[in-house]
């Protein structure tokens, strides 16, 4: 993608890099207020200390906000777009315009987290592409990496920093996708409870219980045992349908339970699993569910298959 | 990501598993969906699973019914599962329905619940009874 910006283009994605609360604030707060007077509906999606911090500054306006909590709502960077972004910008198509606050990246996301949100941030701009929407991103300078800032001038056409915005010459969000295509990490050496299960739709229920006993034996609660066999019987159904009829199956457990599906087709559309279910839609649908209740879903696929885990919290 | 995990930013430089994995023998099992009407009213009793396997089953046995035009009663308290694309075929169900005219899921399992709460929760003309 090309780094020229269209003038015509509705969407607006500008990263806006900060310096500490007072930054933070100069860089927000007007930009919600602004919206307020001019009658858009406004959403802030950023980890709870920030909420709290702007909640405070807004004042009565907060009211008037709908403030999410990211580290929650957006626990797993995959959900973020079609539970957080679209839900909000699609439950208000009647506005001539809608203001986000989109926080994903934070100081305490993991090595295993990250790619995802790096990627989500990329899809950002493919999923919004002609909506009337501006999704403002803060990001700590302080606190993060300096490859998560440079990732950020790819993912954004804009950048605000020093309250100065300028048009990112390095935009290219096409580039983060295929950046972060990488081979899933392994269980480490202290990994538990590692099991392979092959599949077909003969034994989909199998792979199910395989995943269910393990969770149980790792101590998760009846509910989230409960997502657990619908995100394994969801991945391991798409590869039964769209991977080849077949696929493999493993389990362990490290710093979370891990569930690995991996299959001989391919994922061709970036946008799979983040656009929210239409009512008769059929495209991602499990996919989409898989991300709303993982706590983290990664995806690699190429020409050799496709290989997706998802990760539960014990 | 902070700037001090920086070392462990790249994903597969684990060292292998300390103990090898276990590989489970396949265990063959190819889930059923029984479905018995209802005496008494136009709805269906179910038992069994909906999964990849049998939603093509639901999708005829529904189809049918729903061109009678009015509420239908699923019972589901014997069935044990339920993925998202079985829940899809109720949702399309519910909508080809005259308006004012609703499905009934009554006893549905867990996984249905939380597939209609998470994906579905908008559906107005589908009524959950547990």
């Amino acid at each position: 993608m090309s780094a020229t910006l269209d003038a015509a283009e509705p969407f607006s994605h500008p990263a806006l890099f900060y310096r500490g609360a007072e930054e933070y604030l100069a860089g927000t707060v007007p930009f919600v207020e602004e919206g307020l007077r001019a009658g858009q509906p406004v959403a802030v999606a950023v980890p709870g200390p920030r909420l709290e911090l702007l909640r405070a500054e807004l004042g009565a306006s907060a009211g008037s906000v709908r403030l999410i909590d990211m580290t929650v709502a957006g626990r797993n960077p995959g959900r973020i777009i079609p539970g957080v972004l679209r839900a909000f910008a699609d439950s208000h198509r009647d506005a001539d315009h809608v203001r986000i606050i989109g926080e994903p990246i934070w100081a305490g996301r993991s090595a295993t987290e990250y790619p995802a949100c790096a990627q989500h941030e990329a899809l950002i701009n493919l999923a919004f592409t002609g909506r009337p929407v501006t999704i403002l991103c803060p990001y700590d300078a302080i606190e993060l990496d300096p490859r998560v800032l440079e990732d950020a001038a790819l993912t954004h056409p804009t950048v605000i920093d020093n309250a100065k915005s300028t048009v990112s010459t390095a935009y290219d969000p096409g580039s983060v996708i295929q950046a972060y295509n990488v081979p899933l990490p392994r269980p480490g050496p202290d990994a538990r409870h590692h099991v392979i299960l092959d599949f077909d739709v003969d034994n989909l229920v199998q792979a199910r219980q395989v995943a269910a006993d393990i969770a149980v034996r790792a101590g998760l609660g009846t509910a989230a045992v409960g997502d657990l066999e619908i995100a394994v019987n969801e991945l391991a159904a798409n590869s039964v349908r769209h991977g080849g009829g077949r696929g493999t199956l493993e389990v362990w457990v490290d710093t979370a339970l891990v569930c690995q599906i991996s299959d001989a087709g391919r994922l061709t559309d970036p946008l799979a699993g983040r656009e929210p279910v239409g009512l008769s839609g059929n495209g991602g649908r499990g996919l989409l569910m898989v991300n709303h209740i993982a706590d983290l879903l990664r995806t690699h696929t190429g020409p050799d298959g496709t290989t997706i885990q998802a990760r539960f919290s014990l | 990501m902070s700037s001090s995990d920086r070392r462990a930013a790249d994903g597969p430089a684990h060292g292998a598993a300390a103990t090898p994995p276990v590989r489970i023998p396949r265990h063959v099992h190819r889930p059923v969906l029984i479905c018995s009407p209802t005496p008494g009213r136009v709805g269906l009793r179910m038992e069994g699973e909906i999964s990849v396997v049998t939603r093509d089953t639901l999708e005829s046995q529904l189809t049918s019914l729903v061109r009678r035009g009015t509420d239908v009663h699923l019972d589901l308290s014997k069935v044990v599962f339920s993925d998202s694309g079985g829940v899809a075929v109720l949702v399309n169900a519910a909508r080809r329905l005259p308006a004012g005219k609703n499905v009934h899921l009554e006893h549905p399992p867990a996984s249905m619940r939380r597939i209609m709460d998470v994906l579905y929760s908008r559906v107005p003309n589908i009524k959950v009874q547990s």
